[in-house]
């Protein structure tokens, strides 16, 4: 069941996030961490629905609690004092809403990571590194192939094992299956060695053959990122975006640049979401 | 500027790797020699599951150190960033990869550059390499996750919320270290015959 | 034209005193699909090796090998690397990269080809093999005969002029067999690539060679046409290896001058020398369950005694997933004391789950297994059992520390004299050859002292001269006391050394009797010799049994 985003190109895709990871973490500024936020909430509902929502729950809204109690207790800078910890040290303000956003973007991350897990699966993670790291992907889908193959072998060696009864500790156990393990996975590569040089590996420079399609439509998406962000990071840079939590927080620049810039964003945030539903109303009024 | 500095370390992080990766794609490595890391990452990867039903014994950090010392300072560097990368396909990429890729690379490398030698001449000393296993799990894995942890959760940084936050993963790495030392004692040496084996196999 | 010419070669491995391929001299044609066959050890594989510059062995050879008239040390390692296709024995261990379209494209990566050029050859060849169904899968997902043809398309997407292939059908069932056969056929005659393959399940192959090279001892003892070099092997000690039909061609002292090598063929002989006026027999009914001796007798008996048998299972229902299907649904069985029972069932058929369940490693939802004594399992693999780096320590390793160090020495050597695997006990346990292997697991198993034995597929992959030795291995162990419980779809080893059959199916025991009651009812799962004579002579299962009906008829 792939949607639209899982039809990019791996090079859209990878840009998709890199852009929005940097943007989010370059500075933390409360009203991007918001867009990134909702904007991810929503991607990752999108492509995963209920399994997005359980593992929310279960896993990245309380690591993101944990952020926003840290901080106060660590931190304690700010001009406006709430009240003072039995050490004596004071509790501010500004480092409460210094922790809820680094909490949100820590969840904004998790929410990040979250569909680049659902997206780009290792096929496509090979694909980008094998453009500029031949050997090293081709030492990735290497591994990748030897992994299900070393489980299922595992799962024969513990059954022989057990099947020995040997009357040992589990520690013992586990070393003579590890040793097993160890033993039959040097063996085996000997000979698909021999099978990589039968079909020529090492006589010349190898290239890395990929089946993705690199359509017109993704040298628009990357453009419209690499301009988004690039806009924003110069009005970061021009102060024409400016945000700072101690000792006062404060919002200032430009505010007609920070708006088009914060609306901007948020398209980039939302254009892989945008692209999945436009698809599915496309659909629905086709039938 | 920044007050965020998980950002900019992780991308310094990123490019101290480029210099060995193109050194790797230089090196044109011959088929065997990439087979036997790619077997190595496997072994490193998946050997948590073969102990799985004892709790809390993570053998990881031990077979990149192993796979350093075995096939020198490259070669453990290789496999330490490698299983930490692949490790996470399996349990899922996050802002901790890029660290443990480090963390674990950088064990293999110094494992490498210390006792590879040694190896090589037939005179390594398991007791010295336990007590650089349990250095390498608590002082540079657990020192490089803790500044991971402490560099996301808190933007501004001071010594005592660094130090909160070293002395609570403490224990953690503790454990990781014991259970280093444990395999290192196990496994160093039966390991050391097996790739000499190998090696002589392999021509190499 | 000749493409491969082996000229006066010879080859000697460096630690060897003898050479492994004395002064070979043969000639392949453009074209040719040669089967090389021979018992193991005879220098099949060394010489296939040396066809393959990147697979020649460390050794000292002498003689020239010529591919197309040039040395084929002189190749350019892109020629020999495109134009000499070798596929080994282990189809896993081939495979290199996880995705289907990876690792068709390996090899023209390799090369350095674009892209383009790459996606048109895999698109080619995923069509000419029938890959396209499964060109987005994991190589981990596919089953055993679709990785034999993925090794093989990933090999012929590089368009070579020779494919070398050894035992490429050791590690396959019956029908994925027969069906890469067919294949290889079909490369050979479509696109006139020359085949050389090593292969010792005859039974196949004979039919689509052109030539054979029988080699013995490391010299050609014949090369030629196949009828030719058959009738030369027939009179060989290498009979005992061919064909059904070749033996009761053989045993019935080779009448008129074309051997049989198929059972049709083989049919066609009985027929005409033997049995022209005898009347075919239809079985009905009652003919099932004709076994008079005293075994079949028992075994018929429906109340059979607790303490005459091993382990019974009562009703016993097993799957893997709650939502899934039943791979074992109410089977009840009894296995008594003493004796070779053997389980025969198609592949894939839940025969392994089976034998799991009885060894108490996997647990059913339903139903009783009640067990004595203690039970072993050989695994189909039996490098599961290693974890030594030495054989000795192989074996001691089953006791634990407390023991006398001289008693542990004594058994573990008396074990090894036993299963004839005294030479290997020094030896790295992956050093030794497939059936010193299957040894060493035995007898590790051995000195756990169990009661009961479960082998699981035994025969697999191995020759007749190995199956020999491991039937009359098992044989002996029953006669000191033994219960062997074996399964295996291979018919003509259970018709010779089980004692009680049983024929497994779709999760149940279908029939029980002595081999001889199971088998004789069935024309197509049976022995060949009893596909080839046994509606003509009533009580003949074997070969042994046919040519010794066939020798009454004469006299």
């Amino acid at each position: 069941m792939a949607n639209q985003f899982e039809r990019w190109h791996p090079l859209t895709q990878f840009i998709y996030f890199l852009t929005v990871i940097v943007i989010m973490t370059v500075k933390l500024n409360p009203l991007i961490t918001l867009v990134t936020f909702f904007g991810l909430a929503l991607l990752g509902f999108l492509i995963a629905r209920g399994d997005f929502l359980k593992m929310s729950a279960r896993f990245f809204l309380p690591a993101s609690l944990i952020a926003i109690v840290i901080n106060p207790l660590f931190s304690h800078e700010g001009a406006t004092i709430l009240a003072y910890f039995p050490d004596g040290n004071p509790f501010t303000l500004e480092s409460v809403l210094y922790g809820i956003a680094s909490g949100l973007m820590i969840c904004g991350m998790c929410f990040l990571f979250y569909s680049f897990n659902t997206v780009m699966t290792s096929d496509r993670i090979m694909y980008l590194t094998g453009r500029l790291f031949r050997t090293l992907s081709l030492i990735i889908s290497m591994t990748l192939r030897f992994i299900p193959e070393f489980k299922r072998q595992l799962d024969k060696v513990k059954k022989a094992h057990r099947c020995l009864g040997l009357k040992q500790s589990r520690l013992k156990d586990g070393i003579d299956i590890m040793n097993s393990m160890i033993m039959w996975s040097f063996e085996k590569s000997i000979d698909r060695s021999d099978s990589m040089r039968a079909r020529g590996y090492g006589i010349r420079r190898r290239t890395s053959f990929h089946i993705f399609t690199f359509t017109v439509r993704d040298i628009y998406y990357i453009a419209l990122m690499l301009i988004v962000s690039g806009w924003y990071l110069t009005m970061l840079f021009t102060e024409n975006i400016y945000v700072t939590f101690y000792p006062l927080f404060y919002y200032g620049g430009n505010l007609i640049l920070s708006i088009i810039s914060y609306v901007l964003y948020s398209v980039l945030v939302l254009l892989p979401s945008i692209d999945i539903i436009l698809e599915e109303i496309k659909w629905k009024s086709l039938q | 500027m920044f007050e965020n500095y998980y950002l900019i370390s992780c991308i310094i992080i990123i490019l101290s790797f480029i210099p060995f990766m193109v050194m790797l794609e230089r090196r044109k490595p011959h088929a065997r020699e990439i087979m036997l890391v790619a077997v190595l990452v496997t072994i490193t990867v998946l050997s948590r599951a073969v102990f799985f039903m004892i709790p809390f014994f993570k053998p990881i950090l031990a077979f990149v150190i192993i796979s350093g010392i075995g096939l020198g300072a490259r070669t453990g560097l290789l496999v330490g960033t490698l299983s930490a990368f692949i490790s996470n396909f399996m349990f899922g990429q996050g802002p901790w990869t890029v660290w443990q890729m480090l963390a674990l690379g950088l064990c293999g490398f110094l494992a490498g550059l210390i006792f590879s030698g040694r190896y090589d001449e037939g005179k390594l000393h398991t007791v010295l390499v336990c007590i650089f296993g349990f250095i390498a799990a608590v002082v540079i894995y657990g020192g490089i996750m803790d500044t991971y942890t402490a560099l996301l959760y808190m933007g501004n940084m001071t010594k005592q919320s660094f130090f909160a936050i070293y002395l609570s993963g403490l224990p953690v790495n503790l454990i990781l270290g014991i259970c280093t030392v444990l395999c290192l004692a196990l496994f160093t040496k039966s390991m050391a015959r097996k790739l000499r084996r190998v090696k002589y196999k392999y021509n190499m | 034209m000749e493409i491969i010419t082996v000229d006066n070669f010879s080859f000697r491995y460096p630690d060897s005193k003898n050479d492994s391929l004395n002064n070979i001299n043969i000639g392949i044609d453009e074209g040719d699909f040669v089967l090389i066959c021979g018992k193991s050890g005879c220098g099949k594989t060394t010489l296939v090796k040396n066809l393959k510059p990147v697979m020649i062995p460390n050794g000292t050879s002498s003689g020239r090998i010529l591919y197309r008239g040039k040395d084929i040390n002189t190749l350019s390692p892109e020629g020999a690397a495109i134009n000499i296709g070798y596929v080994m024995q282990d189809t896993d261990t081939q495979i290199v990269t996880d995705k289907v379209w990876h690792e068709l494209a390996f090899g023209l990566e390799n090369m350095g080809l674009g892209n383009k050029l790459i996606k048109r050859r895999v698109a080619e060849i995923s069509n000419y093999f029938g890959i396209t169904e499964w060109f987005d899968k994991k190589t981990s997902e596919l089953s055993g005969g679709q990785r034999q043809i993925l090794t093989l398309a990933s090999i012929m997407v590089m368009k070579p002029e020779v494919l070398i292939l050894d035992e490429p059908t050791s590690q396959l069932c019956e029908v994925a067999a027969s069906e890469l056969v067919s294949i290889l056929k079909r490369i050979n005659e479509e696109l006139s690539t020359t085949i050389i393959m090593i292969e010792h399940r005859l039974e196949n192959v004979f039919s689509v060679a052109d030539k054979v090279l029988y080699m013995e001892a490391g010299k050609v003892t014949a090369y030629g046409a196949t009828k030719d070099v058959a009738a030369i092997m027939a009179k060989s000690d290498y009979i005992d290896a061919m064909p059904a039909s070749a033996r009761i061609y053989k045993g019935t002292g080779l009448h008129g001058g074309n051997i049989p090598l198929n059972i049709r063929d083989g049919r066609r002989y009985v027929k005409k020398y033997f049995v022209s006026g005898l009347e075919k027999k239809n079985f009905d009914e009652k003919d099932f369950c004709t076994d008079t001796s005293f075994l079949g007798k028992i075994l018929k008996d429906k109340k059979e005694k607790k303490e005459d048998c091993i382990i019974s299972l009562s009703e016993v229902s097993f799957r893997y997933e709650k939502t899934g299907a039943d791979i074992i649904s109410n089977l009840s069985m009894n296995v008594r004391k003493g004796l070779i029972t053997t389980v025969v069932g198609g592949n894939g058929s839940g025969k392994t789950t089976l034998l799991s369940v009885m060894a108490g490693l996997l647990k059913p939802y339903r139903g009783k297994i009640r067990t004595e004594g203690k039970i072993a399992m050989l695994p189909q693999n039996p490098e599961t059992l290693f974890s030594r780096d030495r054989v000795y320590d192989e074996l001691s390793m089953v006791f634990s520390k407390e023991n006398d160090k001289n008693l542990i020495h004594r058994l573990v050597c008396d074990m090894a004299e036993k299963f004839d695997i005294e030479h290997c006990l020094d030896m790295h346990p992956y050093d030794m050859s497939g059936g010193e292997k299957q040894r060493t697991a035995l007898a590790k198993l051995l000195l756990t002292s169990p009661e009961l034995l479960l082998l699981d597929e035994p025969t697999k992959g191995f020759d007749y001269y190995h199956k020999k030795k491991l039937g009359s291995i098992l044989r002996n162990l029953v006669y000191e006391g033994m219960t062997i419980l074996i399964v295996s779809h291979d018919t003509e080893f259970t018709a010779k050394y089980s004692d009680v059959c049983m024929m497994y199916f779709n999760g149940g025991i279908v029939c029980r009797g002595t081999p001889f009651d199971v088998f004789k009812g069935n024309s197509f799962y049976t022995t060949a010799a009893d596909r080839i004579a046994g509606d003509y002579f009533g009580n003949a299962l074997t070969v042994e049994d046919v040519i010794e009906e066939c020798l009454k008829i004469t006299t």
